[in-house]
């Protein structure tokens, strides 16, 4: 049974780690989340002129990240509506824990 | 490899951004600055009218007026730099420049102020002294640009609002013999104008920076 439980938890974990590798491998999803992780909040104009991207490519990236949770945009009224794109608590750790692996791996490049 | 050309590549832009930020901190307090002052010296100009209409002394009024005003100016600019510094601190870090190197630099800038405002208001006789601030808020935003290029970056932004000002004092000087209450109004329109401009400029700089085109 305890043999059990903690196959099913190396599976959730594995099938996590695969998860991340796959939302964080592409350079733009990983630099907007580097970029939240760092400031939470950025505009989405702002994350367009950044990458370089057409609204509708940097759109595709932002619904990728909110589909697993890392991310939510909404509205923010200043002195005139603005979307802004803002990291979740899941997405600030996941991020954490994947840019850690990437540490150690480069530690054991060494 | 890959995985570290990703994260040079985040980095590049994440220093960019930071770089963004700053330079709209700049824009954002050179306008508020751009709205103050102006606002600070019709109050000032108009001393003895209000104070009277208060029922406060002369002394008093002037008192409350500069400190609301420097009170809010200051609050905003220091919001405005907090705001700004949550991706500038991790850059920050790696700069050689030691915190107390640059509050020494702070002060040194807060000094040329000091000086110049004392000095105008000492030394500048009385029908100038309406244009004498011009003179004094010019000389020392240029003085702060070279201090902050020599020990920080550059900013242009400081030098438009400290040109602005001095070139346009030439003309206020002959205004200021002929019509003393135009040369006032006169001088709060140079004062918003070259910190507004000063401020869009700024604006300008961040949209380039944020699109890689500087």
């Amino acid at each position: 049974m305890a043999n059990d439980k903690g196959m099913e938890s190396n599976v959730i974990q594995s099938s996590q780690i695969i998860l991340k590798k796959e939302v964080f491998s592409d350079q733009p999803r990983f630099t907007i989340m580097f970029l939240m992780y760092l400031n939470k909040t950025v505009g989405f104009t702002e994350l367009q002129r950044l990458l370089k991207l057409t609204p509708g490519n940097l759109d595709h990236h932002i619904k990728k990240l909110e589909g697993v949770g890392y991310v939510i945009m909404r509205k923010k009224f200043l002195w005139r509506p603005l979307n802004v794109v803002e990291i979740t608590p899941k997405g600030a750790e996941a991020f954490r824990d994947y840019a850690s692996n990437l540490k150690q791996m480069l530690k054991d490049i060494k | 490899m890959e995985e570290i050309q990703k994260v040079n590549e985040a980095l590049l832009i994440i220093e960019r951004y930071s770089n963004y930020l700053a330079r709209k901190a700049w824009g954002k307090t050179l306008i508020i600055w751009g709205i103050l002052t102006p606002i600070g010296l019709v109050f000032y100009f108009n001393r003895q009218a209000l104070s009277a209409l208060l029922e406060i002394s002369v002394e008093t009024f002037t008192l409350l007026v500069s400190a609301i005003m420097i009170l809010i100016g200051i609050g905003f600019t220091i919001y405005n730099f907090i705001s700004a510094s949550r991706i500038l601190k991790t850059k920050e870090d790696q700069t050689a420049e030691s915190p107390k190197e640059s509050s020494m630099h702070g002060i040194m800038i807060a000094f040329v102020w000091f000086i110049s405002f004392i000095f105008v208001f000492s030394f500048i006789p009385e029908p100038l002294s309406v244009i004498s601030t011009v003179w004094a808020a010019g000389f020392a935003i240029i003085i702060s640009f070279l201090i902050l290029k020599k020990y920080h970056d550059t900013f242009p932004e400081l030098i438009v609002v400290g040109v602005i000002l001095l070139i346009s004092s030439i003309p206020l000087v002959v205004l200021v013999m002929t019509d003393v209450e135009l040369a006032r109004i006169a001088t709060v329109i140079i004062y918003s104008v070259s910190f507004l401009a000063g401020g869009f400029y700024s604006f300008t700089i961040a949209t380039d920076i944020l699109s890689g085109n500087e």
